[in-house]
């Protein structure tokens, strides 16, 4: 393990870069500093996880991220643009994986997925066909023409992540997809985000407080300290892949574990 | 009569997994027409027991002798179209303006704050007393009348789409924020469907209102409707022409709230309301 600032080549342009942001919610005395200084840098096709403590602005960041919140310092930019300022044709291609599934309950499991081909215009057959693929890849393609209602909590978590992959977007933003699961459900759903991962080779930033989960999923851990919210330190995890569950007993895991935990204080 | 496939997953279906229903939710509407039937039989046999006097009580075999004789009447057939020409027209009225005041005092927390203390303040007053005057400005023709329909059919229409627009969760947006999604694909694709159950449920709600409405008008002004036939049969001690065409009224109100009913069941299947009472 080593501590680095960044795993991108010298150079080469980051898919995703947080650039010293700053962000701070109310006005004077009442003024609170959710995040303070980050900066961060996904390579293409990284899966990075933010780790920290309830409260620490982890939400905050991939606020910002997402375009749902405007940092009041700094910037992010995605493949050198600058987010906020891409118009809606350029925009970089973002999705996002809520805490809850987040399905629009009057539409199909299908018309769900295809929801942000729709949005971008694509025409009605070809979306379709590649929802049907996606639903394929997560194993729902028996559910296509179900409503959400009729989808246990963990089938409905995957198809919000079907939504979030279709499309080909340029970061898949998570924030603790699977923070609503039971544990024997999340582990799951970890292994078969990993697969799919690796398969694919979209970049994610991942937001847990869940040490374990960090470690399984995890290019890089960027550990954020709390109150205001600063990067304490980003970790490579160079256990090799896939991993596997048996791993939360091996010696290897529970170094970093301990570390990470040490971190967290 | 419901067998269970016990070879079917929970995982594939997780919906249709019932259990044996008791006799009386099996039999529901049987039950409910035998307890009507039942109603009748005791009306009439009250009043040959009690000997009450036919104007104040007619026996229901009476009842529908009227009815049947007032069905052929070309004239109570013109005051019926009359009475529901006046509920339709209201009702949509009121449809129209309670769903385009209800979005934009929902989307606007000023105009909301704005316009809250005239809602309340008109909520509280007796809408009916307006009566009166509504016959000052409309006059004894049909528009008075349907001023009262909208006027009173309107305000649960109006609460319903302001709780519907203001329940959208702020996560719902941001779905369509991070796919940076137009006004339009907003609307479209969002507002719309997420405050449909709630406008279903607040034109439900009204559809009785309207009915009302369209009596109390014809009870104080004109001389045209059902409601002004009621006030005729009276002056003339007709009582059993009195309760057929209450019993008339019933089952247009019934048939009115039913297929409203029906027509929100289908637009809005998908939502709690309608899953949760099937
Ligand atoms: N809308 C808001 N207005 C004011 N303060 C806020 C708002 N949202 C968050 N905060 C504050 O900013 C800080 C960071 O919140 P944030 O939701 O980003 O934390 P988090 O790391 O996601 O926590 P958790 O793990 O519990 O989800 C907290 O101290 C919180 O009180
Ligand atoms: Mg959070």
């Amino acid at each position: 393990m080593s501590n680095v600032e960044t795993s991108s080549a010298p150079g080469s342009v980051p898919k995703l870069a947080v650039k010293s942001l700053s962000h701070c919610y109310g006005r004077g005395e009442s003024a609170v500093w959710a995040l303070r200084d980050i900066n961060v840098e996904v390579a293409d096709g990284e899966f990075v996880v933010l780790l920290g403590q309830s409260g620490c602005g982890k939400s905050t960041l991939l606020n910002i991220l997402g375009g749902l919140l405007h940092p009041t310092q700094g910037s992010v930019e995605v493949s050198g643009v600058p987010l906020f300022a891409a118009g809606k044709d350029n925009a970089p291609k973002l999705s996002y994986v809520f805490q809850e599934a987040n399905l629009l309950p009057w539409r199909r499991v299908l018309e769900n997925v295809t929801l942000p081909l729709e949005l971008r215009g694509v025409p009605k057959a070809e979306r379709e066909a590649e929802a049907r693929e996606l639903l394929e890849i997560v194993g729902l393609s028996d559910f296509a023409l179900k409503m959400p209602y009729e989808l246990s909590g963990g089938m409905r978590q995957r198809v919000s992540i079907a939504r979030a992959l279709v499309g080909q977007p340029d970061i898949v933003l998570m924030d603790e997809p699977f923070g609503a699961l039971d544990a024997m459900t999340r582990e799951h759903m970890n292994d078969f985000l990993q697969e799919l991962w690796t398969k694919h080779r979209f970049s994610v930033v991942f937001v847990t407080h869940s040490i374990a989960e960090a470690v399984f999923l995890a290019d890089r851990v960027v550990v954020l300290s709390s109150r205001p919210g600063a990067v304490r330190s980003i970790n490579e995890v160079d256990i090799p892949r896939p991993r596997r569950s048996e791993l939360m007993a091996s010696e290897e895991y529970s170094n970093m574990s301990d570390i990470f935990r040490q971190e967290l204080k | 009569m419901t067998s269970l496939d016990s070879g079917a997953s929970l995982e594939e279906k997780p919906v249709e997994n019932k259990v044996e229903q008791p006799v009386y939710v099996r039999h529901r509407s049987m039950i409910g027409a035998g307890m009507v039937v039942l109603f009748f039989i005791l009306w009439e046999a009250a009043v040959h027991f009690f000997e009450v006097s036919r104007f104040v009580l007619t026996p229901p075999s009476k009842v529908f002798e009227a009815l049947v004789d007032l069905a052929q009447k070309d004239y109570f057939w013109e005051h019926f179209r009359y009475t529901v020409s006046e509920i339709l027209t209201g009702f949509a009225l009121a449809i129209v303006l309670g769903v385009v005041l209800g979005v934009l005092l929902g989307r606007s927390r000023l105009a909301e704050a704005m316009f809250s203390p005239f809602i309340v303040a008109s909520q509280v007053t007796p809408k009916v007393g307006l009566m009166p005057l509504f016959l000052l400005w409309f006059g004894f023709g049909i528009q008075s009348k349907i001023a009262m329909v909208t006027l009173l059919s309107f305000f649960p229409i109006l609460k319903a789409t302001m709780l519907g627009v203001s329940s959208i969760e702020q996560i719902k947006r941001d779905l369509f924020q991070v796919y940076r999604a137009s006004t339009w694909q907003r609307v479209r694709h969002l507002e719309i469907p997420a405050v449909l159950p709630y406008i279903m449920t607040g034109i439900e709600t009204a559809s009785v209102l309207a009915v009302t409405g369209a009596i109390v008008g014809e009870y104080l002004g004109g001389s045209r409707g059902l409601g002004a036939f009621i006030v005729t049969t009276l002056s003339q001690l007709q009582v059993d022409r009195m309760f057929a065409t209450i019993l008339v009224l019933a089952v247009f109100g019934f048939l009115f709230y039913s297929s409203i009913a029906a027509i929100r069941r289908r637009v809005v299947s998908w939502h709690e309301s309608v899953r949760l009472s099937n």
